[in-house]
């Protein structure tokens, strides 16, 4: 039952000359969670932002190698990026919802996308709301200033702006790296309730977030994805040394 | 979240469950080996000393158990940690049963001190010096992280089952000839019996030790000889 | 007492000093010109236009060619300030082309206004035939501003955060939609102040003026792009050297300057209200 849903193949990639990835193969399971886990400046958000090319954005940036998302090479040439962004969401390190009201972040996806509505708009606004489990905290205030909100809320906010394009697949950068433990709780309950209809990509510090709500791992270092397996196996028993050193905290 | 920063303090702590594991060995080896010696030169103060001592190990793999759930809960451990303090946990119980098992031959060897053996024991003090043999390996194994050494517990498992049915054997001889030592052979019996699980429970404990070294998961009977499967032996095994 | 904390004292002392100093002077100045001028200023002050060789009547004309000069020079001014700025911020690469053009736009704010009075007046009126006029005076107090207000929007623009940015095009956003919708509203509030503080700047210019549309004096307000405009600044320069009869106008030169001091006065505070609402409104 499981299904393979992005597949990198041989990644490589360039910042000017600097090598950032080497040869990342890998399989992303759909409906999974997957982690990403690796000391600082090991690749793991340059890997999360190859997936929807928001590589494309920095000039020095080259990718190498094959992303295959749904069968597909999204390097291919004419592939629509457009369509592919809005497939594939993300979630970023800060919250950071835009500086309009609650209602306008989550529609501004669809609102992009051609969808005026307001009906439709309504409809995708409550069930991304509902879904990123904060509709029945700004139900009654959905015209007042995202930024309004607390940091976990802003957090669910952005999830919920994610969703709302109806994406496959969802990318998580540090999620809850900026907030409080109760906030980080929920979003993290979030994820697990996610993975029902999303594929989700997450990269993370905290190894013990990532062992409670991933079903699979990567260890990358250096640019190389060092072990790639089944989280419980990943946490308890991992094949490579420098694995086990990690997550143990021997470096870090 | 930086892990490092915890590295130390983590170490310490583990350095000091490890040292609990040790304790609790010596300990429950004292136990069994006092409880032979009290059986085999009829000594029922020697005994008694062993009986009173049970309580202690009783407490200190509690305190061990305990340990290990502070640690987990403090430290979160994952990888070579977590199957350190998960495998501690176990190797704590194991360890404990083997004191238990030091009682309850000290049991038989108060009864048996004022009467006269059906025989002079030989071979079970033969099974205890394998047994004490296994444990220190065992122990010194997981004392040092040598995983190789903790292997060579295994093979000496056989020689544990070799000496105990060559008792049986022996005891099923005495009992045939005279009915009258049925009661003491039986409890002799029980004895070995005793000694040859206490095996079963070193074996238990390195594997353990592997285990927290590799992570991989061995059964002891790859390193054993092959037995001929024996209705009886499974069932010894499923008893426990 | 260590030296630290007296250093600390004599800091706190020493800026207190400057501030009261600072304050002092402005309210000095504004008293002085309303003690002056309060007793001319009326309603009909303001309706009325100057009579009697300006000795009479109001200020009615230079007010309302005031307002129309600095209402055209904004017309031109704010679209092409704030494009230039927003292709500075979003578009331009980092060659030597865009750097000259930056720098040249730096070092434009820095010329004296007479100088673009001297441009206006051979570009505008001699060049493309305009004559003194509103037309010529506006375009000349917008190319005035404009170093102001391209270097204003290029700081907004570059001041909304990344993140917003990355938000943006991770749903799927073009490059033009980003800027348009996230962006600009983003910058808005600072985009506007800076507009704001260029027209407090140019409603109190005479020299751009002077030779390209602003009139000695002139019976109405200006009916169309073409004609000459009187203006507010330039109303006090001519009422307090040029007029005839410069003691008996004492009373209104004051009335003048004070209008144009609240005009100004009233236009910064506005916007600066005018940015801390939509501030409130956008972020918190
Ligand atoms: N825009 C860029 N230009 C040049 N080098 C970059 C750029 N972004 C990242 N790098 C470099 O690429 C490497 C990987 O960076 P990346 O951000 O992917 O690491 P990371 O694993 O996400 O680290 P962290 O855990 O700190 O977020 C780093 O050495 C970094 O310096
Ligand atoms: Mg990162």
């Amino acid at each position: 039952m499981e299904k393979i849903l992005v597949s990198s193949r041989g990644v490589n990639l360039f910042y000017d000359s600097a090598r950032v990835l080497k040869d990342i193969t890998f399989d992303i399971m759909e409906k999974q969670v997957t982690a990403l886990i690796g000391p600082s400046g090991c690749g793991k958000s340059s890997f999360l932002r190859c997936i929807n090319r928001m590589n494309d954005f920095i000039p020095s940036a080259r990718v190498e190698g094959e992303i295959l998302v749904g069968g597909s090479d999204i390097y291919a040439g004419g592939v629509d990026v457009i369509a592919l962004r809005r497939n594939v969401g993300m979630v970023f390190q800060k919250p950071n919802p835009f500086p309009m009201s609650i209602y306008d972040n989550v529609a501004y996806g669809p609102r992009l996308h051609g969808i005026k509505q307001k009906d439709r708009l309504d409809d995708i606004v409550k069930q991304s709301l509902v879904g990123a489990a904060l509709w029945d905290e700004v139900k009654d205030k959905l015209k007042t200033p995202g930024t309004g909100l607390s940091g976990g809320q802003q957090q669910r906010l952005c999830i919920a702006r994610a969703i709302a394009t109806e994406p496959e697949i969802l990318l998580m950068d540090e999620p809850t790296s900026a907030l409080d433990p109760m906030a980080t709780a929920r979003i993290e309950e979030l994820v697990r309730e996610l993975k029902k209809r999303y594929t989700v990509v997450i990269v993370t510090h905290n190894m013990q977030q990532a062992a409670r709500i991933s079903d699979r791992t990567a260890f990358f270092l250096m640019g190389d994805l060092v072990e790639y397996d089944a989280t419980p196996k990943m946490f308890t028993s991992p094949e490579d040394k420098r694995t086990e050193d990690y997550i143990t905290g021997r470096f870090g | 979240m930086e892990p490092v920063i915890t590295r130390k303090q983590l170490e310490a702590d583990l350095t000091e469950l490890k040292r609990m594991v040790l304790r609790l060995g010596k300990m429950a080896e004292e136990s069994i080996s006092k409880a032979i010696w009290a059986l085999k030169n009829q000594d029922a103060e020697l005994a008694r000393m062993v009986l009173a001592k049970d309580d202690d190990i009783d407490d200190l793999a509690e305190a061990l158990d305990n340990a290990c759930m502070h640690f987990a809960a403090r430290f979160q451990p994952l990888g070579e940690d977590l199957r350190a303090v998960t495998s501690i946990m176990h190797m704590a119980v194991d360890l404990e049963r083997i004191g238990d098992y030091g009682g309850n031959i000290a049991k038989v060897a108060v009864e048996l001190a004022d009467k006269e053996l059906i025989k002079p024991l030989i071979d079970i003090p033969r099974m205890l010096d394998v047994l004490s043999a296994m444990m220190s390996k065992a122990l010194v194994a997981f004392d040092t992280n040598n995983a190789e050494m903790a292997k060579e517990v295994f093979a000496m498992d056989d020689l544990m089952d070799d000496l105990e049915k060559q008792i049986m054997r022996e005891l099923l001889l005495l009992m045939m000839e005279r009915p009258q030592r049925i009661e003491q052979a039986t409890q002799l019996l029980n004895v070995a019996r005793t000694l040859e699980r206490g095996g079963d429970h070193v074996t238990n404990v390195a594997e353990r030790v592997i285990y927290i070294l590799t992570g991989k998961t061995v059964k002891a009977s790859a390193f054993r000889r092959p037995r001929p499967a024996t209705p009886y032996a499974h069932k010894e095994h499923e008893e426990r | 007492m260590d030296g630290r904390r007296f250093a600390d004292l004599m800091m706190t002392i020493f800026s207190w000093v400057a501030a009261l100093l600072l304050t002092g002077m402005v309210v000095a100045i504004i008293g002085f010109v309303v003690v002056r001028g309060y007793s001319v200023l009326s309603l009909d002050f303001l309706i009325e236009p100057p009579r009697d060789s300006m000795t009479r009547g109001g200020i009615m004309t230079p007010l309302v060619g005031t307002l129309q000069l600095v209402g055209t020079a904004m017309f031109f001014a704010i679209p092409v300030g704030v494009a230039t700025g927003l292709y500075f911020a979003e578009y331009a690469g980092d060659d030597m082309f865009t750097s000259i053009l930056r720098l040249a736009i730096r070092s434009l704010a820095g010329v004296p206004s007479v100088v673009f009075g001297l441009f206006g007046l051979s570009l505008f009126v001699i060049l493309l035939g305009f004559g003194p006029s509103l037309l010529a005076a506006a375009l000349t107090l917008a190319c005035l501003t404009l170093p102001l207000m391209v270097t204003a929007s290029e700081q907004a623009f570059l001041a909304v955060p990344k993140d917003y940015r990355d938000a943006s095009y991770a749903l799927g956003a073009s490059k033009w939609q980003t800027i348009r919708k996230v962006v600009l509203p983003a910058a808005a509030p600072t985009v506007i102040t800076g507009i704001i503080l260029s027209v407090g700047r140019v409603a109190g210019e005479t020299a751009p003026i002077m030779f390209t549309g602003a009139a000695f004096f002139a019976p109405h307000i200006a009916r169309s792009l073409f004609s000459e405009v009187m203006a507010l600044p330039y109303h006090i320069y001519v009422l307090a050297t040029a007029g005839t009869f410069i003691e008996e106008t004492r009373p209104i030169q004051y009335g003048t300057v004070l209008v144009l001091l609240l005009l100004v006065l009233g236009i910064c505070s506005g916007g600066i209200y005018m940015r801390s609402r939509l501030r409130r409104l956008m972020r918190r």
